[in-house]
């Protein structure tokens, strides 16, 4: 979901060399022409609308055309992570935008798109590394944590289980609040110092590198959940509650399989995100 | 054939760790919970069973988990392959 007011920006790690995009990180470039090297210039500083005005004007397109274009070049920069966007309008307009569009697209089980976050470059050594990972995703990780704890509760009240919905819908809040940064923090550990950069969209949270090892580092993520899962075991010995923590840990083992994307890089089915 | 090889090994080994996890998990919250004696099994394929007698427990893990384990991994190797044959980017 773009909007006419927004603009783009180039992430840390990303240049426009002349008609080319590099992006230092993935030692990646991708080459545009002209008009949409100039396009990603103007877009830094404008919004799409008044790129679009200018665009129509120099050229025999109409605005809504010219605004299509450009709204398109910055949704394809932003899925190859290589623009952020800046959202120009009003955050709250966006969410309720968001949500309006998300309801009329119910019918057809599908969601609004949200743009990617490319945060700067992973630097430094491991401890610092492990602490930018749980300052960038502390929020996202405790609000994917309020919407499991939700759903299960909602779930397990609709199915007749009331009396048991409040304490597991807080522990496995607390078990995705916890497990999240965790996850995404064993793919920065197994990376070690290869370059890399964390990416958000929504409530999904990636690792990107162009490393070696990425079998090994697609299945530190969820293999996270055994060194998780065990002091949670350990907990199980005074509070017995703590045995569902262990098991939502360790349920995140159902990552490697092939039905996973971190699943799919371990068994060799493809490609550079964890 | 080694990311079948592959998908299986690992399909088996994280199922099997996780059914030893989930499993022991049950078997500390039964005998933390005092819970009365009972058993999980798939028809004759015993996984689990936890027996309580007095104030003495005892949980035992079957060999049921050894056979969930090596279906699962054939499960995610017949995954890898309809994946691999869709030519899915994934």
């Amino acid at each position: 979901m773009i909007d006419r007011c927004d603009r783009i920006e180039l992430p840390e790690g990303v240049e426009l060399h002349g008609n080319e995009i590099v992006d230092h990180v993935r030692g990646a470039t991708v080459q545009l022409n002209e008009t949409a090297a100039r396009l990603v210039t103007d877009l830094q500083r404008m919004s799409i609308a008044d790129v679009a005005i200018d665009l129509a004007s120099e050229s025999r397109v109409s605005i809504e055309v010219a605004e299509a274009d450009a709204r398109r070049l910055c949704a394809e920069l932003n899925s190859r992570l290589l623009a952020n966007i800046r959202r120009g309008g009003n955050p709250s307009s966006f969410a309720l935008r968001w949500v309006s569009l998300a309801l009329r697209l119910l019918p057809l089980r599908s969601l609004p798109s949200l743009p990617a976050r490319r945060y700067p470059p992973l630097r430094g050594g491991v401890p610092t590394r492990a602490l930018i990972v749980i300052r960038t995703l502390a929020v996202r990780s405790l609000v994917m944590g309020c919407v499991s704890g939700v759903a299960l509760a909602l779930l397990l009240v609709g199915s007749g289980l009331a009396a048991i919905a409040l304490p597991f819908a807080l522990l496995t809040a607390t078990a995705f609040a916890i497990a999240a940064p965790v996850h995404e923090l064993a793919h920065v550990l197994a990376l070690r110092r290869a370059p890399c950069f964390l990416v958000a969209r929504g409530l999904r949270m990636a690792v990107v590198h162009n490393a070696g090892r990425s079998a090994l580092v697609a299945a530190a993520g969820p293999a996270s959940g055994i060194a998780l899962a065990l002091p949670a075991l350990a907990l199980t010995l005074i509070r017995p509650e703590a045995a569902f923590l262990s098991v939502v840990f360790a349920g995140q083992l159902l990552g490697l399989t092939v039905f996973g994307k971190d699943g799919r890089n371990a068994c060799g089915l493809t490609s550079i995100r964890s | 054939m080694r990311t079948y090889f592959n998908s299986f090994l690992i399909g088996t080994a994280a199922v099997f760790v996780l059914l030893f996890i989930g499993l022991t998990a049950l078997g500390l919250a039964a005998a933390g919970g005092d819970w009365k004696s009972f058993e999980v099994a798939l028809g004759p394929i015993r996984l689990f069973t936890f027996e309580r007698d007095g104030n003495t427990t005892s949980t035992e893990i079957g060999i049921g988990v050894v056979f969930v384990a090596l279906l699962a991994g054939l499960v995610n190797a017949g995954g890898a392959a309809v994946l691999r044959r869709r030519g899915r980017p994934a």
